[in-house]
């Protein structure tokens, strides 16, 4: 009966054990939260933005770790919908105590966490490039709000600076939807810029998200005779603007957003459409150092790699060394301290550039942007440029 | 602005609203035809428009069908999703002499049942129809012709001159009318009231596929394409809820407002402008352009 007893208690610590290392190993994880459209109108950069983040920390996970913890990813799809990326980082923060959030490429989500974010003490680094999502009205940037590729700002102005010293264009038409934070935060900076370097705004026209036909607001561009249209718009909004403009045989050069690869060039648009258009673009996917990691992401997710695969690469390179740094003042970082120590990322060598994030913005510096053209139905990489208030 | 620039300019945004026009009249026909018969505004044919345009688009990408036969399997697909919606929606309740308020009621959450089923199979992402017509505008006389437009135009005109053949001639057309003027009545008569309803669905869902196709190819497809039913609703209530060709009407009258009120006003006044015109309209002629009363009508 006393072996009987003793084998038994065996057994029970020896389950203790095996139970208690896995529940330790367990604890050894770090939880990553991660908010994107995963369904919904932009899936193409939340599955982007994941993809390259997943498989940033796949890679540090093979290598070991960060301190011997794995990087752990815990997802939510955002459906493009902002209460639902409300609901989800709220997930994230009380019930699967995440320490740190990849944020979604969407502005208006970004916008709408940074409030939340400050009671949550829980920092999110995303690609949101408006620039209300990082920095408040005061121009002080929120606490736990990161940007890790260049802000709508620094898009719109390097578009913007192509066009009037590159392209010598003067007089330049706006549309652009009215509802959408991102393209408004794109108009803006493009306008201050193109306004004080001599340029004239001869048409701003707008439409709704529903909006689908267009033709009469390109109707009144058309009549204002501009040399260049900006068209800064949603994946879904690029083919029908540029179909449409072609329709109505508007000539302007047409002046786009990051978001034009692939969809200007999109099954139900005339290759003619699209031809000629100039954009500016986060990589350039001419660079042969690209080349592997596209080939790599293709093969694992069988799509090709847009420019927001790279900037979720870089975002998850500036993740694990803000918690590598972390760790060595705490074991257990907290918000405060992964917030403190994203500020502080230096010349991350990312594929966007040397990636350093501002303290005082709480965005990228000095990142390159390039700007692409399409042609023959291809998108070709013109010149690489950092606008100089980036720098 | 000179005057014949000022000519060309409107011109061209003339063609532009008759153009959307006949986008919204190929809706507003279908969603006429089951208010004639049943007397009820049916939402439903939203998700049905848009089921047809996804079954197009898979027919358009895997089977690579040119432009006719994709238009004659969204019609098709899109009369058989109609029927299905009858019989699982509406029939029990035209059977118990359900309250018009049930059929309107059910026929918004059949719109949003067909969205969601679409969601499930398709995701809410958007897709673009392969290219089915190689030219997609020419220009006349300095006016801008977009070619997916003149073919909306032509295939809208032939399926109302169908329409209104079959309705006049044909057994089942002359039954269809007698229905929507009385449908008691005419199931005293001897006509099977059943087939005839259904008849009268699968009309109004081939059309609602074949707009639900053009709709896609025209513009993107996304689940909720359906809810362009709203400008079939609002055209019918212009054109005069009942009328067949009221509707037609009326579709071509919102969308040439709407495409002026954009150049006047812009985009962002003018949808609110646009309901302040149709509560106006509605308080100087409730009947509508066709004359046809609407009261006791949900």
């Amino acid at each position: 009966m006393k072996k009987l007893s003793l084998l038994v208690a065996m057994v029970i610590i020896a389950l203790l054990a095996v139970f208690g290392a896995g529940g330790a190993a367990a604890a050894e994880e770090i939880l990553v939260g991660n908010i994107q459209d995963l369904s919904g109108p932009n899936k193409a950069f939340g599955l982007a933005t994941f993809n390259g983040a997943q498989m940033y920390f796949d890679k540090i996970n093979a290598a070991g770790g960060v301190n011997g913890m794995k990087l752990k990813i815990i997802s939510y799809d955002t459906k493009s919908e902002v209460n639902e990326a409300i609901s989800a980082y709220r997930r994230l923060c009380d019930l699967d105590k995440v320490s740190i959030v990849i944020g979604p490429p969407i502005a208006n989500m970004g916008i709408a966490l940074a409030p939340i974010a400050e009671g949550k003490k829980i920092p999110i680094i995303g690609l949101y490039m408006d620039e209300r999502a990082t920095t408040k009205p005061d121009g002080k940037p929120w606490t736990y709000m990161f940007l890790a590729q260049n802000s709508s700002g620094a898009q719109a102005r390097t578009i913007a600076l192509y066009a009037v010293k590159d392209l010598k264009l003067k007089k330049y038409a706006l549309l652009y939807n009215q509802q959408n934070a991102y393209s408004v935060s794109l108009v803006e900076p493009f306008v201050a810029y193109v306004t004080e370097n001599g340029g004239t705004i001869v048409a701003k026209e707008t439409f709704m998200t529903a909006d689908k036909d267009y033709r009469a607001q390109l109707t009144k561009i058309k009549q204002a005779n501009p040399e260049a249209i900006y068209m800064p718009n949603y994946p879904q909004e690029i083919p029908l603007t540029l179909q449409q403009s072609f329709d109505l045989g508007i000539k302007a050069t047409i002046l786009g957003n990051n978001s034009y690869i692939p969809f200007a060039l999109a099954s139900n648009t005339d290759p003619k459409a699209s031809e000629g258009v100039y954009f500016p673009y986060g990589i350039d996917p001419s660079d042969p150092k690209l080349k592997e990691f596209s080939a790599q992401y293709e093969k694992k997710f069988g799509y090709p790699a847009i420019t927001q695969a790279f900037s979720g690469w870089d975002l998850g390179g500036a993740i694990v060394e803000a918690y590598q740094r972390a760790l060595t003042a705490s074991k257990k970082p907290s918000g405060d301290g992964l917030a403190a120590e994203l500020a502080k990322t230096r010349d991350f060598p990312g594929f966007q550039g040397a990636f350093t994030i501002s303290p005082k913005t709480h965005r990228p510096l000095g990142l390159t942007m390039y700007i692409l053209q399409v042609k023959g139905g291809k998108p070709v990489t013109l010149i690489k440029l950092i606008p100089p208030e980036e720098k | 602005m000179e005057a014949s620039q000022f000519l060309s300019v409107a011109m061209q945004q003339i063609v532009n609203g008759i153009s959307l026009g006949a986008v919204y009249a190929l809706i507003a026909v279908g969603f006429a035809m089951v208010f004639n018969v049943l007397k009820f505004s049916n939402f439903s044919h939203g998700g049905v428009l848009g089921t047809g345009a996804y079954l197009g688009y898979l027919a358009a990408l895997y089977l690579k069908l040119p432009l006719i036969p994709v238009l004659l399997i969204g019609m098709l697909m899109g009369g058989l999703v109609a029927v299905g919606v009858e019989f699982v929606a509406f029939r029990s309740i035209r059977k118990k002499r359900g309250q018009l308020v049930y059929f309107f009621v059910t026929s918004v959450t059949m719109l949003m049942l067909l969205e969601q089923i679409l969601v499930i199979f398709f995701g809410a992402s958007f897709f673009t129809y392969p290219t089915m017509i190689r030219t997609t505008s020419f220009s006349l006389g300095g006016i801008n012709f977009t070619v997916l437009y003149l073919v909306m135009m032509a295939v809208s005109l032939l399926a109302f001159g169908t329409l209104a053949w079959a309705l006049k001639y044909t057994k089942l057309g002359i039954a269809i009318r007698a229905a929507s003027n009385d449908l008691t009545t005419t199931n005293l008569m001897g006509v099977n009231v059943d087939f005839i309803v259904m008849a009268t669905f699968f009309v109004s869902g081939m059309l609602g596929g074949l707009s639900g196709v053009l709709l896609g190819m025209t513009y993107t497809l996304y689940p909720q394409i359906g809810q362009l039913v709203v400008k079939g609703f609002i055209a019918c209530v212009l054109g005069g809820l009942g009328s067949v060709t009221g509707a037609a009407w009326g579709a071509l009258a919102l969308a040439v407002v709407e495409v002026s009120l954009i150049a006047i006003m812009g985009a962002g006044l003018s949808p609110a402008v646009i309901f302040a015109i149709m509560v106006a309209f509605l308080l100087v002629r409730p009947q509508g352009f066709a004359g046809v009363s609407f009261q006791e009508k949900a």
